[in-house]
């Protein structure tokens, strides 16, 4: 009986040796729809797996720092010191939009409008309730009610909680020095729901409550009011896919740690995540496959990707982007000396 | 005569091995705890138990807040539980009828078999708006005016918060707590709870004066396992407790756990000393479950030793 | 005399009463969890969830590979668990019950059993993943090991105290050697507890989520590979209750239903073997 379980065991292990290349990553929520959605395609054609697990942008970089992932996903950007420390390369990848909503009773599915100033003095507590003056000024044609704001953040660190306290502390001198930027923050007001479908819940549950949300968690059935915010160029916008692409055409590599948050340019959303990739600098020849499978799978991705991007809603990185990123695969150093990716893009 | 020796003794060094083995593999549990704390320990030494801070943006831990939570809330669920599992006991043994008694009781047992990953799932998507919309509204008018007590039924109605952590821990564990009761009842001599009876004591008197007194000691020590139950308890906290590291007594405002914080942040934790601080919540929670361990398995064993054969 | 008696009476039926209301109020707040898996999960059980993979959301998919690994995880650490675990109730019940060694180890044992999961999940995660510089189903299948061992010791360890000394005792004085005492006890008279007590690890390892969220990962694909990610029920229902995706939730709760299920299904099947071997003897 010993024996039968034994042999099993061995043959359960030695399965595996002409199993398909199973490339491993992590990391943010956000692009999670889409990757796993490309990653079925292209294994349906390639046999090659590409299993991406969400695990929150923090967790991608931990781990890819300490090389138990093949790639990771970050909503965070790592600043160009990490990078070094990492010996990690990052790249961007998919653009899409953090929205505000409201749990406004009788202003259902109705979009209002707040600028910097108020936004900010609502997260600092400064602005208590939805009748303040200031807010109905903004929005003369909507009666607002009489409700305390309640704000509903993030519990869990997340880099939909980056993007926001990254745009608050670019509005407000007085965020940044008092809480400031990160995947977690020591927020002075509100409480945390875990996971974006936490706040969801919260602001669902009470009147007069706000929150971030990634904008695939705003669900038509639960009535939220969105916000418009006002971006650089002055305007009111609501999050769109052409809002957010309009933010993404401002990508610029040399600024990246900035993001798109609060570009300039017309028409563009102030709340633009950008979702990274990272890989590691220095490959060890063992995995030479998977970063050539890799390579491959990034390449026909943004060839024939974009409309499962554009169907989830993302905004894919623009053409003259992709053009640095296939540069920065070039420059990863393979164990083996003057061995680089192979293939070229075009 | 070669082959007894050589099997008795290939089965107690097999047997030796293994506990070794377990007993290497607890130390290593120790040693990991200690070993990655380092770094938070040496960092805020005694100030970790005493600060209620906890900050990851300007790197300052502080795990007051968290051990309150995880006190509190295994609290409340023990205040729960306790007397809804003695009751229960009570009702299966005394006042349900025979033919149903083993049901009861084998349904209980299967209760106790339920994942707690389904409490944390029932709580955020039933139990918690149940709690915001009809319990917490009428305690805190109730509560709310009394002096000392009162403040501790601030907070808003969402239904999340130390108080519900607290109520669906309570019931994940009366399972485990009724059944614990139940075997300690039975240890109860018959003899004695019959000659009480038959002197006219009641039902509920030859509990009181008969019952409790006897397993005293064992109902503590499964008091105590439940405690223990509670502390070690991630899953079911973490969906309902609403994860702010604040210092508040309020019952109904967010708060953490420290398996709640463990694991919303573990993943998260970026840099070193953020994850040693975390590993050092997870030293002192293992040092609390082990004392509460200590502490049952002494009781438990006072009660066996006390009466038993 | 009568106005005490009454009294008695009262405070009797008094507490007779909020027993049953304690009863009641329980197994309806335990009811009401069980009610609402069948009704939120039911509607997803078919076909699909038993043979399609885990898929994108919208994509359809089901949670074969993660009832698959699940299996594989869970046996695999019931069967290297179970076995250490029965050496070590050996050791404590049988070889030397009353060294210091034994002391040492039965209060291991009683805090490893409650000791969090998570903590065990994050020590293999130091110990087998980062080194390994890979997360893998074996990793998770350790973190699980953990669990096992102190409930298997547990039972193997009462197991034998049940056996009347004087059964011992009468397989001695025919001369048998000490291991075949043990192997006599184990397969005749008290197999029926110890499987009892790895069917119970089984079934509590099944829903364990916190140790193979930093071990195990999960995997989309299905996998048969112990040394690479592979999926599991557990963390694929807890990643897809957190989705805003209405059909990726919907399989989060079917998931939950199918864990539920097995899992009261294995602790049924303990007492029916239970009775069964003692209607043997």
């Amino acid at each position: 009986m010993l024996y039968k379980i034994l042999t099993c065991i061995v043959i359960l292990f030695s399965l595996n040796s002409h199993a398909s290349l199973l490339i491993t990553g992590a990391g943010a929520s956000f692009p999670a729809p889409v990757y796993s959605k490309w990653s079925e395609k292209y294994y349906l054609q390639h046999h090659i797996k590409i299993n991406y697990q969400a695990i929150g942008s923090g967790g991608g970089i931990k781990q890819i720092s300490l090389r138990t992932l093949d790639f990771a996903a970050t909503d965070k950007p790592l600043s160009a010191k990490e990078l070094e420390s990492f010996k990690l390369i990052q790249f961007p990848v998919l653009f899409g939009a953090v929205v505000l909503v409201a749990n406004l009773p009788g202003l259902t599915s109705q979009a209002i409008n707040l600028n910097n100033q108020i936004l900010k003095n609502i997260f600092l507590g400064k602005i208590q309730n939805w009748s303040d003056k200031k807010i109905q000024a903004l929005n003369p044609s909507i009666k607002l009610p009489t409700l305390p704001i309640t704000i509903v953040h993030r519990a869990d660190g997340s880099g939909t909680t980056y993007v926001f306290t990254k745009y608050l502390s670019q509005i407000s001198p007085e965020w940044a020095n008092r809480v400031g930027v990160g995947m977690s923050v020591k927020w002075p007001f509100g409480f945390g729901g875990k996971s974006n479908d936490g706040v969801a819940l919260y602001v669902k549950s009470i009147p007069g409550a706000i929150g971030y949300l990634e904008q695939n968690y705003v669900e038509k059935k639960n009535n939220f009011s969105l916000v418009r915010l006002q971006n650089k160029a002055g305007e009111f916008i609501l999050p769109t896919k052409s809002s957010v692409a309009a933010a993404a055409r401002q990508f610029n590599f040399k600024n990246i740690s900035a993001g798109v948050i609060n570009p300039p340019g017309r028409q563009a959303w102030p709340l633009t995540a950008t979702s990274y990739i990272l890989i590691p600098q220095a490959i060890p020849d063992t995995k030479h496959e998977i970063y050539q499978g890799l390579y491959q799978f990034f390449v026909w991705a943004f060839k024939y990707g974009q409309d499962d991007v554009s169907h989830l809603g993302f905004v894919m990185v623009p053409q003259k982007i992709q053009d640095e990123i296939w540069l920065r695969w070039k420059t990863i150093q393979f164990q083996q000396p003057k061995t680089r990716i192979l293939g070229n893009p075009r | 005569m070669k082959k007894v020796e050589i099997m008795n003794g290939m089965i107690k060094t097999l047997s030796r091995a293994s506990v070794l083995i377990v007993i290497a593999l607890f130390m290593g549990i120790f040693y990991f705890l200690i070993k990655n704390s380092q770094l938070s320990i040496h960092t805020f030494g005694l100030q970790f138990i005493h600060n209620q801070e906890w900050n990851p943006v300007l790197k300052i831990f502080g795990a007051l807040g968290a051990i309150k939570g995880t006190l509190i809330t295994s609290l409340i669920a023990l205040l729960i539980a306790v007397p809804t599992s003695f009751g229960i006991t009570m009702f299966i043994l005394k006042v349900a009828p025979h033919s149903i008694q083993k049901a009861l009781r084998i349904s209980i047992d299967l209760l106790a078999g339920i994942p707690s990953i389904i409490y944390g799932m029932w709580g955020l998507y039933v139990f918690s708006p149940f709690v915001g919309q009809y319990i917490q509204p009428w305690m805190m008018h109730f509560f709310g005016d009394l002096p000392w007590i009162g403040h501790c039924f601030a907070g808003e109605n969402y239904g999340m918060g130390l108080f519900t952590a607290g109520m669906v821990l309570g019931i994940m564990i009366i399972p485990f707590i009724t059944s614990i009761m139940h075997d300690i009842f039975e240890l109860v001599p018959n003899i004695l709870v019959e000659s009480v009876l038959s002197l006219g004591a009641t039902t509920w008197e030859s509990i009181w004066h008969v019952i409790i007194p006897y397993g005293r000691i064992g109902f503590a020590g499964g008091v105590m396992l439940g405690l223990g139950r509670a502390i070690g308890e991630t899953m079911a906290v973490s969906f309902v407790i609403g994860n702010a590291h604040t210092m508040t007594t309020a019952l109904f405002a967010p708060a953490n756990s420290m398996t709640s914080s463990i694991a919303n942040e573990f993943t998260e934790a970026t840099y070193e000393l953020y994850s040693s601080a975390l590993v050092e919540l997870g030293l002192i929670l293992f040092v609390i479950t082990a004392i509460v361990v200590f502490l049952s398995n002494f009781l438990l064993k006072l009660t066996k030793n006390q009466h038993g054969p | 005399m009568n106005l005490k008696f009454w009294r008695r009476q009262l405070l009797n039926n008094l507490a007779l009463a909020g027993a049953s209301i304690a009863a009641f109020v329980a197994f309806l707040g335990l009811g009401s969890i069980l009610i609402t898996l069948i009704i939120k999960g039911l509607p997803g059980i078919n076909w699909e969830l038993f043979f399609r993979r885990t898929l994108f959301p919208g994509g359809g998919g089901g949670l074969a590979n993660a009832i698959i690994g699940s299996f594989l995880i869970s046996l695999f650490a019931v069967l290297l668990g179970g076995m250490l675990g029965i050496f070590v109730g050996v050791y404590i019940a049988e070889i030397s019950p009353f060294s210091r060694l034994s002391k040492l180890v039965r209060f291991v044992l009683d805090i490893l059993l409650g000791t969090p999961s998570i903590i065990l999940g994050l020590f293999i995660y130091e110990l087998m993943v980062v080194p390994q510089h890979h997360f893998s189903a074996l990793a998770g299948c350790m973190a699980l090991v953990l669990i096992v061992i102190p409930i298997v010791s547990r039972a193997t360890e009462n197991m034998y105290k049940l056996v009347p000394n004087l059964l011992r005792e009468s397989v001695i004085a025919i001369g048998a050697p000490q291991w075949r005492v043990i192997f006599f006890m184990l397969i005749y008279v008290i197999r029926g507890g110890i499987f009892t007590g790895i069917l119970l690890s089984l079934a509590r390892v099944l829903g364990e989520a916190a140790p193979l969220l930093f071990t195990t990962l999960s995997n989309q694909y299905l996998s048969f590979n112990m040394n690479q990610p592979m999926a599991n029920l557990p963390v694929v229902i807890y990643n897809y209750a957190m989705s805003p995706f209405a059909d990726w939730q919907q399989t989060a709760w079917s998931g939950a239903l199918l864990i539920t299920t097995w899992i009261l299904l294995i602790n049924i099947c303990t007492r029916y073997f239970v009775r069964v071997n003692i209607s043997k003897q």
